[in-house]
């Protein structure tokens, strides 16, 4: 695992990522980077907006499915790229927090790939005693 | 995760393989891969077999889970893949046979330019129409809906955009699988994320491996055919490759989670989450469905809309009219969707059943004579349009019976990936794929950096050995090759 906490993995033509966090709140922002870095290429991402966040789910998997869902949802609606994630509520199966971000602006930010949807294909979140680890393959 | 492929295949003839049934507990058919020996070995590379296997457990399906030759690994159904299930025998709809992008497809335009007319405006002509279609990650469209106008896209497709927007004419139309809307969409069963997500992406091309391509006829395999389809040697035609984009991407979503939680209900268990599916006949299968085709008639929708840019670009380059320019739509195709159709079933004697076919990165080739292709070309079978690689070549095929008989009249859908996103982007060892490309007289724009680079043709398998397979197999028969000019990519 690299320092930023995610790494992406091969897929022949989607893309997988690998993330760890020390807590479940710490693998839900590495795992937003992630997709993030997938959206947009290069450029600073800004934080000038601040959404409010909550989210309740039968488990962590489908807690983090849910998370990535939403954010993704965000972007497909008007393009809000997420950069500081205050995560005040984490349990198994509550999220609740405040996100600062900005839109996708073509003049700073290179754009990367479009991310369909988050797959269940060898969707895998374990808790282990350095934290919690997660596979899962992005739809692109 | 690039696991090799242990399992056992039989050789059948040089183009086709099986799995057995016996490989694995729970398979009710086996496995029928259309390949030859040289394209296996890169089929057998990834998980993609494995993936037919896991198709084969589905509840309902009939005779085989098939794999065209230009199979990779996907996601619960391998991309390639073809599964027909009949609903009066348990059979089930799955969200992951169609994927996120319902109804990705690609449609071919024929002109009556030549290459010698187009290329002294090429460079010209991709800019502009770079310029005029919106293409990319964070991109939206200048044609919006209203929640009013949205619910009858969903309803009406193609014929909405040529209706009330008046881009194009009814005979495109006719020139588009299922005249560009499918009955029974219901846009109740459509959530408000989806219509939000959906408001502003019409006439907007994506990211990835979508892309409008301008080409030239190099090869006429059947003259006859070819004259049907109205087009010969060094005549230019326009390839585009789109889908449903956010919409249908949000249906798929918000069905995954309604028909995995719906699973233990009917006591159906598969081995991947992502084959998560329901009875076709049952409340949640009927929904998913209803809102599948309001996301299948919405990429029609959004591909009459990038022909109609497409068609004001050649008109501000060559300074005439689409129709002096003889912009004619070919046809039409989808190549990710679930559809209800009569196949005749070697269980039941031959006769004829409804059966849902599921077609992920797989496209409908009908025969000559089927009563859904279009009148004018009903002696030579329905196009089938399969695009290559942006460097090498694309193809028209023409629908044969032989597809009815052995694929439920299906075939591949393209060239098929090889390499993943990263392996193309290491190979490209930071060489400029469009400087090589414009060499090869081939002009590619592309708004991100990294994804020409993903996107080059050595990540994909050579089209023409996929064609050759389906070909000889006798599922579709060869028609006319093209070479790209000129490129547009997200």
């Amino acid at each position: 695992m690299t320092d930023t906490g995610y790494q992406f993995f091969e897929h022949t033509a989607d893309v997988g990522l690998r993330v760890h966090g020390a807590t479940l709140a710490e693998l839900l922002c590495h795992a937003a980077q992630g997709l993030v870095r997938l959206l947009v290429e290069e450029g600073p991402i800004g934080s000038q907006e601040t959404r409010s966040i909550e989210l309740s789910a039968p488990s962590a998997e489908v807690l983090l499915e849910r998370w990535l869902r939403e954010l993704l949802f965000w972007f497909g609606t008007d393009h809000f790229l997420p950069s500081d994630y205050r995560l005040d509520v984490v349990t198994d199966t509550q999220l609740r927090g405040r996100i600062r971000g900005e839109r996708f602006d073509s003049s700073k930010h290179v754009p990367g790939v479009e991310v369909k949807g988050v797959t269940y294909h060898q969707f895998r979140l374990t808790h282990t005693p350095t934290g919690w680890d997660a596979e899962l393959i992005f739809d692109i | 995760m690039r696991e090799t492929w242990q399992g056992p295949l039989e050789k059948i003839d040089d183009y086709r393989w099986r799995i057995p049934q016996t490989y694995a507990v729970g398979m009710r058919v086996p496995g029928l891969i259309f390949a030859d020996e040289r394209l296996l070995q890169s089929i057998t590379k990834d998980q993609s077999l494995q993936q037919v296997a896991n198709v084969a457990h589905l509840p309902g399906i009939q005779r085989y889970s098939l794999a065209m030759p230009d199979i990779h690994w996907g996601y619960g159904f391998p991309i390639g893949g073809v599964a027909a299930t009949d609903p009066d025998d348990g059979g089930v709809v799955s969200p992951g046979g169609v994927g996120f992008d319902i109804n990705c497809g690609v449609r071919l335009l024929r002109t009556s330019l030549t290459a010698d007319a187009v290329q002294p405006k090429l460079k010209h002509l991709v800019q502009t129409l770079f310029t005029t279609i919106p293409c990319g990650v964070g991109m939206s469209g200048d044609i919006t809906v209203n929640r009013d106008a949205h619910r009858e896209v969903m309803v009406k497709g193609a014929q909405w955009v040529v209706e009330t927007k008046g881009y194009g004419v009814p005979e495109d139309l006719e020139h588009t699988e299922s005249s560009g809307a499918l009955d029974g969409a219901n846009p109740v069963n459509v959530s408000n994320r989806a219509y939000q997500r959906g408001s502003d992406q019409l006439g907007t091309l994506g990211s990835g491996n979508h892309f409008l391509e301008v080409q030239v006829v190099d090869t006429v395999f059947d003259e006859e055919t070819a004259s049907a389809f109205g087009l010969r040697i060094g005549q230019v035609t326009v390839m585009m490759h789109s889908g449903s984009r956010g919409f249908g991407y949000q249906v798929c979503d918000d069905y995954l989670e309604v028909v995995e939680r719906a699973m233990p209900k009917y006591g159906i268990r598969v081995p991947d989450r992502q084959l998560a599916c329901v009875p076709v006949d049952s409340e949640e299968g009927q929904r998913y469905l209803g809102a599948m085709r309001c996301a299948a008639n919405y990429a029609w929708a959004n591909r009459q809309c990038l022909m109609h840019l497409a068609r004001k670009a050649f008109e501000k380059v060559f300074g005439k009219s689409w129709q002096e320019l003889g912009l004619w739509l070919i046809y039409d195709v989808a190549h990710n969707i679930a559809k209800l159709e009569r196949h005749k079933v070697p269980a039941e004697n031959g006769t004829e059943k409804r059966l849902l076919v599921h077609r992920k990165g797989a496209t409908r080739a009908f025969p000559p004579g089927h009563p859904e292709i279009p009148k004018v070309y009903q002696a030579v079978g329905q196009p089938v349009i399969i695009p290559g690689d942006m460097g090498r070549h694309s193809y028209l095929l023409a629908g044969t019976d032989g597809a009815m008989d052995q694929s439920f009249g299906t075939v591949c859908h393209g060239a098929g990936r090889m390499m993943s996103r990263a392996q193309a982007v290491r190979e490209a060892g930071g060489r400029s794929i469009e400087k090589e490309l414009e060499a090869q007289g081939i002009i590619v724009m592309g708004r991100g950096r990294k994804g020409i680079a993903e996107e080059q043709p050595k990540a994909y398998k050579d089209v023409n050995d996929v064609v050759h397979v389906v070909h000889h197999a006798g599922i579709a028969k060869r028609v006319v090759r093209m070479r790209p000019l000129g490129v547009i990519k997200g």
